[in-house]
């Protein structure tokens, strides 16, 4: 951990698909590459399987930002998973910022195998903007996650 | 004291009689008296006797698709207004409903008036009858006649109603009323006011209503189109969240609602009736529907055939 002051560090929950992003994780970990320990990452076999119920609940949970990840479109390991999320999220985005939840704190973005670099920078330049965007609390009663 | 619209009143249990007499139905779903001036209850006939409780008159606010699910084994014949059939297309697209198992009679809707509102200015107890018309409501009290402006009386709902006369029915009640144009996003005035506010301002403003939010998910059972026996969202009588009303619980409720009726919600707001703390749904719901026109440009209840918005994907989303 680079800093150990009093900066605000964002918790960032990161929903790869198994075929591409978590692949593409593995790979910026593989090549040793540098990024932000700020975000915790949950494996899961298509980005077509996540909910926005699994966004809402990691924001209830005390995350600062969601990050969704899966395969560029057209790649998907079952053909047109990430299509349906492209369109799940779309919504998402607009009902979050319409109930004045920051639409920069959820993230969808393509990241394929050998994209470990990639990965990388999405993933610092996310920290960063969360950390601009600043904590979210939605929790009334944060009992420190 | 009753409200009374005697002619169509009269036309539609003569109609009932005849679906039971023929056998079309074993039930019909629709409106009887209710027990305070100005209020009807939905009212189920299964024989002759009851089809003569049925009335149909400008205070049959209930959305009464959302009770079909409970005869899903019987013949029903069931009344609708405007709104309601845009509901019953979307549970026949979503097959929740088998459109050959439903007999239904479409009822022009002139608007329906808000009880609450006529309150304000006239005491319900002394109206015999009212009659509504696109510039004005009409009552007949036992003072003589008033007159009000349809801001004053009617729903918010029914003054920007682009649909007023169902368009998927059996037969029709009546004549049908003929479309005022309405402004594109007049229907969606509550919703778009807040989208002009920033967005911590959106959040102090749903934080506070929210916070009356007692969890009692009647607008969830009121639901034409919610209509999932176990709900994900809904938590347990005995969960602490819900003892609690903990923020986070309220929010991703409603968010979540939010997000599910998305392409389905049809706009009739029973939501926000029925809602015991008068929190503002009607804005969430209006936000969910602009959404899926603006993306997707889909509107829900206008097509039995149309693909749910986010049960497929287009070229370019």
């Amino acid at each position: 951990m680079a800093d150990m002051d009093d900066t605000f560090q964002p918790r960032i929950m990161g929903f790869l698909c198994s075929w591409c992003s978590y692949s593409g994780a593995d790979t910026a970990g593989v090549s040793r590459m540098q990024y932000p320990p700020n975000i915790r990452i949950i494996r899961v076999m298509c980005s077509g399987r996540i909910e926005p119920l699994h966004v809402m609940k990691a924001f209830e949970q005390g995350a600062d930002g969601v990050l969704v990840s899966g395969c560029h479109p057209g790649d998907c390991h079952y053909a047109t998973g990430n299509y349906y999320t492209q369109r799940r999220f779309a919504v998402m985005r607009q009902l979050l910022d319409f109930f004045g939840i920051d639409q920069r704190r959820l993230k969808l973005t393509w990241v394929s195998a050998s994209e470990g670099a990639r990965f990388a920078d999405i993933v610092t330049a996310m920290t960063e903007e969360i950390r601009m965007v600043g904590p979210l609390n939605l929790r009334a009663n944060p009992k420190g996650v | 004291m009753t409200v009374v619209n005697d002619q169509l009143t009269l036309i539609l249990r003569e109609k009932v009689h005849t679906l039971f007499a023929e056998g079309v139905a074993d039930v019909f779903i629709g409106y009887r008296h209710g027990g305070k001036p100005l209020r009807v209850q939905p009212h189920v006939a299964r024989s002759a006797a009851d089809a003569d409780q049925l009335v149909w008159n400008p205070t049959c606010i209930n959305n009464l698709t959302s009770t079909l699910h409970k005869f899903a084994d019987m013949r029903v014949g069931i009344l609708v207004k405007g709104c309601d059939s845009r509901a019953l297309v979307e549970l026949i697209k979503l097959r929740q409903v088998r459109r050959d198992g439903v007999y239904i009679i479409g009822a022009p809707c002139p608007g329906i008036v808000d009880h609450e509102l006529i309150a304000r200015s006239v005491d319900p107890a002394t109206i015999t009858d009212i009659f509504v018309e696109e510039a004005q409501v009409m009552l007949t009290t036992d003072a003589g006649e008033i007159t009000l402006d349809p801001a004053d009386a009617l729903y918010a709902k029914c003054l920007t109603c682009a649909q007023p006369t169902p368009d998927l029915y059996d037969e029709l009640l009546g004549d049908p009323i003929a479309v005022h144009p309405i402004p594109l996003d007049a229907r969606f005035n509550a919703a778009i006011e807040l989208e002009q506010l920033s967005v911590a301002e959106r959040f102090a403003f749903w934080d506070e209503q929210l916070n009356k939010c007692t969890l009692c998910y009647a607008c969830q059972a009121v639901c034409p189109v919610c209509f999932c026996t176990a709900c994900a969202l809904a938590l347990p009588r005995n969960d602490p969240k819900r003892k609690n009303r903990d923020r986070e619980s309220v929010f991703s409720f409603h968010l979540m609602r939010a997000y599910h009726m998305t392409g389905r919600c049809i706009g009739c707001y029973e939501c926000e009736r029925v809602c015991p703390v008068d929190i503002p749904l009607s804005a969430i719901f209006q936000k969910a529907e602009k959404e899926s026109r603006d993306l997707f440009g889909y509107k829900a209840g206008s097509d039995v055939a149309a693909v749910p918005p986010l049960s497929t994907f287009g070229d370019k989303t």
